[in-house]
């Protein structure tokens, strides 16, 4: 329970801070005229955190998948469809620390 | 919600697939119009119960309580298979307490035959097939001299307080009724306390409402039967009904004293009063409406939230009544042809019924 309520604080986190750590970054790069060490930071938090999500719904997704799979294997191929989905989350992240990389 | 998920997203997915190989509709119109015995198995053998029914047709074995038992194998595999994917200690004694009713059948085959001086060989073919998964010392039952040995036997199992207690009335009157009530009483009462038992609130109270309602349409039937074929006095058939329903004692009481069945009908509170309007008076007309009423509601357990346990409940207790219905149907199609399927099966499988489902 603890560790869920833990993972749950890290990924709210993440999401809520790696754009406004981002923002913070822009703004300390615009006044220094130099990349900041927060904008490094802000990527990095997009990534795991989307990491980490997409870590649980593969788990979740790749779970249920295995549970259909393993009465009727014909459900494969559509099982991995989902799983495609659930890996998508990551790249998400992915994404946005290239934008944020792309300001410094 | 996380944590449920995590819990069941195996299981539910595995549950909700082995759901979706039950009978369709027109599996049961081809099966009611099978011509003889062997079309029947034959058609079966191409339905999820195919590695059962090859076993019956690759061995040759004759007689209709070979296919009746065999056929429970299905399900039991099923048992098996949730019980393995469970981790939680409550939600596995739920599973095993629902599957000791079938051990429980198994015993009152072992008291019978005991009682009679007839030997395992003689019974073997009655026995439901739960080796893989009951841990009663069968092998030593089998090999006791009389009835008290065995309740002797069974004293520390779930089934021994109850034995022991109805032990003094099988003495008193001679008949094993007392026995064969203590050990269906017994199972029941170790479902209710196990359900109580489940940790989860949201587990808790969805297992409740799926075994609440199969307890109530067992009690009205068991009732019935008790009352009319028994000829039990309400008192009697009352003390005899199962712990676990939503019905409280007045109301089951109320059902007790009914005279006949029609006026057991206008007892019955709500939603039963609705369900049983129109049968056309016997036994089995009661009890096909109300497994109709019973396999809408443990399809709803399906709608909603995936992730609790009333999931594998139901499906367990609707592929145990598909199996039930499977039997009736096959000994019509050997006993007596012309009989319809609509008079044996529950309608909400010859028809599929979704709006029962909806409605509850």
């Amino acid at each position: 329970m603890n560790l869920r309520n833990i993972m749950s604080s890290l990924m709210a986190s993440a999401l809520v801070l790696a754009p406004t750590i981002a923002l913070a970054a822009e703004g300390a790069q615009a006044a220094a005229g130099a990349p900041s060490k927060w904008g490094f930071l802000g990527a990095a938090l997009a990534v795991a955190g989307s990491t980490i999500g997409a870590g649980i719904a593969v788990g979740l997704v790749g779970a249920a998948a295995m549970g259909a799979i393993s009465e009727r294997p014909e459900v494969a191929g559509r099982a991995l469809i989902f799983l495609g989905l659930a890996e998508g989350i990551a790249i998400y992240g992915l994404i946005i620390a290239i934008m944020i990389l792309g300001k410094l | 919600m996380l944590g449920a998920a995590i819990r069941y997203s195996y299981l539910n997915a595995k549950t909700r697939t082995m759901h979706s190989m039950r009978l369709r509709p027109s599996d049961w119109h081809i099966l009611e119009t099978t011509k003889d015995r062997d079309a029947f198995l034959h058609y079966l053998a191409t339905t999820s119960y195919a590695p059962w029914i090859t076993e019956i047709l690759e061995q040759k074995e004759q007689g209709d309580e070979v296919f009746e038992r065999k056929i429970f194998g299905a399900l039991f595999n099923d048992y098996r298979k949730i019980l393995g994917a469970l981790r939680d200690a409550s939600s596995r004694e739920l599973i095993l307490a629902l599957f000791s009713r079938f051990e429980g059948e198994n015993l009152k085959i072992l008291l019978r035959a005991l009682f009679s001086g007839l030997g395992k060989a003689g019974a073997a073919h009655l026995l439901y097939p739960v080796e893989r998964l009951s841990r009663l010392p069968w092998e030593r039952l089998w090999q006791q001299k009389n009835v008290r040995d065995a309740v002797k036997l069974l004293e520390k199992t779930a089934f021994g307080p109850m034995l022991n207690h109805a032990l003094s009335q099988f003495e008193a009157q001679g008949r094993l009724f007392p026995l064969e009530m203590a050990i269906d009483i017994a199972c029941f009462r170790r479902i209710d306390a196990a359900a109580g038992a489940i940790g989860s609130r949201t587990d808790r109270s969805r297992v409740r409402d799926v075994l609440g309602s199969y307890v109530d349409m067992l009690n009205i039937c068991h009732i019935a039967r008790l009352r009319f074929v028994y000829g039990l006095s309400p008192e009697e058939a009352l003390n005899y009904s199962y712990s676990g329903g939503n019905m409280d004692l007045r109301t089951l009481h109320a059902i007790a004293r009914a005279s006949d069945l029609s006026a057991m009908a206008k007892v019955l509170p709500r939603p039963f009063g609705g369900v049983v309007q129109g049968i056309a008076g016997d036994l089995t007309s009661l009890r096909l409406k109300l497994e109709e009423w019973l396999i809408g509601r443990l399809r709803r357990a399906f709608l909603g939230s995936p992730f609790h346990l009333g999931v594998q409940v139901a499906h367990l207790l609707e592929k145990e009544l598909e199996i039930r219905g499977l039997i009736s149907l096959y000994q019509a199609r050997i006993h007596s042809p012309a009989m319809k399927a609509e008079d044996i099966v529950p309608g909400i499988f010859l028809k599929g019924g979704e709006h029962l489902v909806q409605a509850g």
